[in-house]
């Protein structure tokens, strides 16, 4: 299994990770924007300082020098200095990514918990019931995640008073992390639970109407052996991709909830580092999510292969 | 002589362009002339913004609505999100007090043997770790903000300095190369404020980074910077100032909220104790009442202005004069500004008048001239005078942001009406920065933009000189009116305020004849207080540089 299947797998994610990385990299490159305006913030500066300023963050050095400093640096834990902070980027980045991470874990459990059972639910329980859950599904898949925001503040923190408006609850405990992010991570999964859900649904029915699960049935055996053993182990291949894939694009959605909620992760961080034209931390964001988006997909090819039979005997032939 | 005037920001992206400012204006095209924008003249400036505060609290949230500083180094450019924090932390050697006096801080008093020379002595004060403040730290920390390699964004300020010397440990003496009026107002500002030299030395060139923090001498010491999280402060018991002021809030915790909605809703949720700087949107929730506290507005030294260009039509001064008279000051103000908006006279608002014999002088100038309105009969008059067929213009915009594509186009209008062909021309905003920029290869083809500006100085020389002189900061346009730069260099050379004042009074009046700026409104100040929070004395600049955070606590 390792050698047929773990490590060509690894070794695509690395080479993925290194092309993009030079992507990236390049990318920002041919952007607009100048950092010298930012450090200078836009007056007349004079030219021992705006050399000074170039000199200093390489701004002259071809591409292809500064690529190479850059991955140098980054196979050493050394992702630069902010331009805007005038901090190590490492610092930074790893002083914001507990919240995204935590924002990022909590919407995934709701994904998968509510979605999945939402869809599991509406599969086996045709009817009303389920017809008005899907119609739900799609009007939730439509509204933009900050009206979302918006309408989860003003009801469950104006009017009710139950969660707070702003902050991660970085500086207290568990249970006060969890109050403080539950909000932004209903809000970032709103749409995902919506979309998940409706992928559980078709995916399981297209199984129940396939001619073993008929067979099985008319056969007499317990209606839930039927679905546990073949409707549910074989149409969840689709639902943990698709999972897999909304999960690892969660931390591109926690940049509009990170401003929205005050959170100061990393998604708000890129924001104004965007903004700043603060290569740095950019490169250093856009990397980091490019990584945890091969990751996330690694593991759900993983785990597909763990639950799906035909999978390992594809490698094993 | 290079007087910049460089603590005035050009806060255009910071105010007129920030993304939040921008998702509230109710319409594009204003209309209408309801007058509910206030005339100055009838608002005494530097009243309190909230009564004084009689009980202690056991600590204060504070949310810094432009989000967090990128750093607390005191010489790093002026910013709000920097300044709110510090100004409780770093204390500069004369202080801003909220009515606009300036007052001695960390130098207890000074003396001016000559025109060029300022002799200050330090009182007796103590830094944070216990070590006592010296000529020393002070030589050291204005090194620093004369130093733009270090990013400070006072250089400016010392371009007229000769030398800072330490005569004696509690002896400072500061030579300038030619008379400087401002130069005492200078010295309220991140210019003249004072650090420690041994924790300068130590932390080089990161001082003030939430890695390392900061050795000052205010009222409140820095605790710790929690990147992305919060920025926390407590009373520190060595202040030299507690004789006369005792701190009624032993702890503060400054948090980060740049979205219009969150610190709405942390607002009327009253889940922050205070804030300044609360958007358009959030006063107008918490005026409708059932918040969990009020909010507040104050004059400030914010100017809202369209920057004129020379390069097109509206090199022709008749045409700039016939522009001003095309604009529905009221309607812009009522429609994009809202509470926000007090009528301007002149480009610098009255809260920058500052004490002294002066005030009354450039009241007197202020009222000189009158508050502009609409004149479109006037205005195609002007244009027939210009002696410019047909004068088109073009009016840039920052892409995607509505209150500036509404000022743009409210400019349209006006132009049309005088006569005056105008197109607007949406810019992506880092190419709309750029108007403002010192490249002039980035203003070519445009004719005039809307922006915010701000003032931090307690005095209207300040600005002029800002805008005027060849080498100010603020006079990317290249404006070179002769007569404007003399009275301000006159103005800027003269020993007696009064004088200064009626010379500052002439070249206003020639600005606002030229009109290289045409004013809109003063941008006021504003707070947000949970209830039963109380003392914020002013608003701005003082604020900035002056240690509010000292006199906040109960009711």
């Amino acid at each position: 299994m390792f050698r047929d299947f773990l490590l060509p797998k690894v070794g695509m994610a690395a080479i993925t990770i290194f092309a993009t990385s030079a992507v990236v990299f390049g990318a920002l490159y041919l952007a607009p924007g100048d950092p010298v305006t930012f450090l200078t913030k836009g007056r007349p500066a004079d030219p021992a300082t705006i050399a000074a300023i170039t000199q200093q963050y390489h701004l002259n050095d071809p591409l292809i020098t500064r690529y190479q400093l850059w991955v140098s640096g980054v196979l050493h834990g050394d992702l630069g200095q902010s331009i805007m902070f005038r901090q190590d980027v490492t610092t930074l980045v790893g002083s914001r990514m507990p919240t995204t991470l935590w924002l990022v874990a909590m919407a995934s459990v709701l994904i998968v918990t509510v979605g999945i059972g939402v869809g599991l639910f509406s599969a086996l329980r045709p009817g009303k019931l389920d017809d008005s859950l899907m119609l739900g599904a799609t009007l939730a898949a439509a509204v933009p995640i900050f009206v979302i925001a918006i309408a989860l503040v003003s009801f469950f923190s104006i009017r009710l008073g139950w969660f707070p408006t702003f902050g991660s609850g970085e500086s207290g405990g568990f249970l006060d992390r969890l109050k403080h992010l539950t909000l932004p991570a209903v809000a970032l999964a709103f749409a995902a639970v919506a979309f998940v859900a409706r992928i559980t649904r078709a995916s399981l029915r297209e199984e129940m109407d396939k001619e073993h699960v008929r067979a099985a049935r008319s056969r007499g055996l317990a209606s839930s052996d039927v679905v546990r053993r073949h409707v549910v182990r074989n149409g969840f291949a689709p639902i943990v991709t698709v999972t897999g894939l909304t999960i690892a694009g969660l931390f591109v959605g926690t940049a509009i909830i990170e401003k929205a909620f005050a959170l100061n992760g990393i998604g708000g961080l890129l924001i104004d580092a965007v903004s700043a034209g603060d290569f740095p931390v950019v490169q250093a964001i856009a990397l980091l999510m490019v990584i945890v988006f091969i990751l996330t997909n690694l593991g759900t090819d993983l785990l597909q292969h763990y639950l799906d039979p035909r999978q390992r005997r594809a490698v094993k032939e | 002589m290079a007087r910049t005037g460089i603590a005035y920001v050009t806060a255009c992206l910071g105010v007129a362009v920030t993304l939040a400012a921008c998702s509230s204006t109710p319409s594009d095209t204003p209309s209408g002339s309801a007058s509910s924008v206030p005339d100055v003249t009838q608002a005494t400036p530097f009243a309190p913004m909230s009564p004084p505060a009689t009980k202690p609290l056991p600590s204060v949230t504070w949310a810094l609505a432009m989000g967090e500083p990128v750093s607390l180094d005191p010489i790093s450019p002026f910013n709000s999100s920097t300044n709110v924090p510090l100004a409780n932390m770093c204390e500069p050697l004369l202080r801003q007090q909220p009515d606009g006096a300036i007052v001695a801080g960390l130098a207890s008093s000074f003396e001016t043997p000559d025109a060029t020379t300022y002799v200050f002595k330090l009182r007796d004060a103590k830094f944070w770790d216990g070590s006592t403040m010296t000529s020393a730290d002070v030589v050291a920390s204005l090194s620093r903000a004369k130093d733009a390699t270090l990013g400070s964004g006072y250089a400016g300020d010392f371009a007229g300095v000769d030398s800072v010397t330490a005569t004696d440990p509690n002896t400072v003496t500061i030579k300038l190369k030619q008379a400087d009026s401002l130069f005492t107002a200078r010295m309220t500002t991140g210019a003249g404020t004072v650090l420690s030299k041994a924790f300068i030395d130590k932390t080089g060139g990161k001082f003030g980074t939430s890695d390392t923090g900061l050795m000052c001498t205010g009222p409140y010491q820095l605790e710790s910077w929690k990147s992305g999280d919060s920025i926390n402060v407590t009373a520190f018991s060595g202040w030299w100032g507690l004789a006369d002021t005792k701190p009624l809030v032993p702890k503060a915790k400054f948090v980060f909220i740049t979205d219009e909605a969150a610190i709405t809703a942390a607002s009327v949720a009253g889940d922050i104790d205070g804030a300044f700087g609360i958007p358009k949107v959030a006063i107008e929730r918490l005026n409708q009442g059932g918040g969990a506290g009020k909010a507040f507005t104050a004059p400030a030294g914010l100017i809202r202005e369209y920057s004129m260009l020379f390069g097109g039509a509206f090199g022709n001064v008749k045409l700039r004069q016939a522009m001003a008279k095309g604009l529905d000051y009221n309607g812009i103000n009522t429609a994009v500004f809202g509470a926000t908006a007090q009528a301007a006279r002149t480009l610098v608002s009255p809260s920058l008048w500052g004490q002294g014999p002066a005030r009354a002088v450039f009241e007197q100038g202020y009222n000189a001239i009158p508050l502009p309105a609409q004149n479109i009969d006037e205005g195609k008059k002007l244009v027939a005078e210009s002696g410019v067929s047909n004068p088109t213009v073009v009016i840039a915009a920052a892409q995607g942001y509505k209150e500036q594509v509404t000022l743009a186009n409210a400019a349209r209008q006006a132009a049309e009406a005088v006569g005056i062909k105008a197109t607007v021309k949406e810019l992506p905003v880092e190419q709309f920065a750029a108007l403002y920029s010192p490249d002039p290869k980035a203003r070519e083809g445009i004719d005039m933009f809307f922006l915010t500006d701000i003032a931090v100085l307690p005095n209207p020389l300040g600005f002029y000189a800002y805008i005027t002189l060849p080498t100010g900061a603020g006079n990317w346009a290249g404006w070179n009116d002769k007569q404007a730069q003399d009275l301000v260099n006159q103005a800027l050379a003269a020993t007696d305020p009064v004088k200064q004042a009626e010379l500052t009074n002439q070249a206003q009046a020639v600005v606002m004849d030229q009109l290289p700026f045409i004013p809109v409104s003063y941008q006021l100040a504003t707070l947000y207080l949970k209830d039963g929070v109380t003392g914020v004395q002013a608003g701005e600049p003082s604020n900035f540089f002056w240690p509010w955070l000292a006199y906040v606590g109960g009711q």
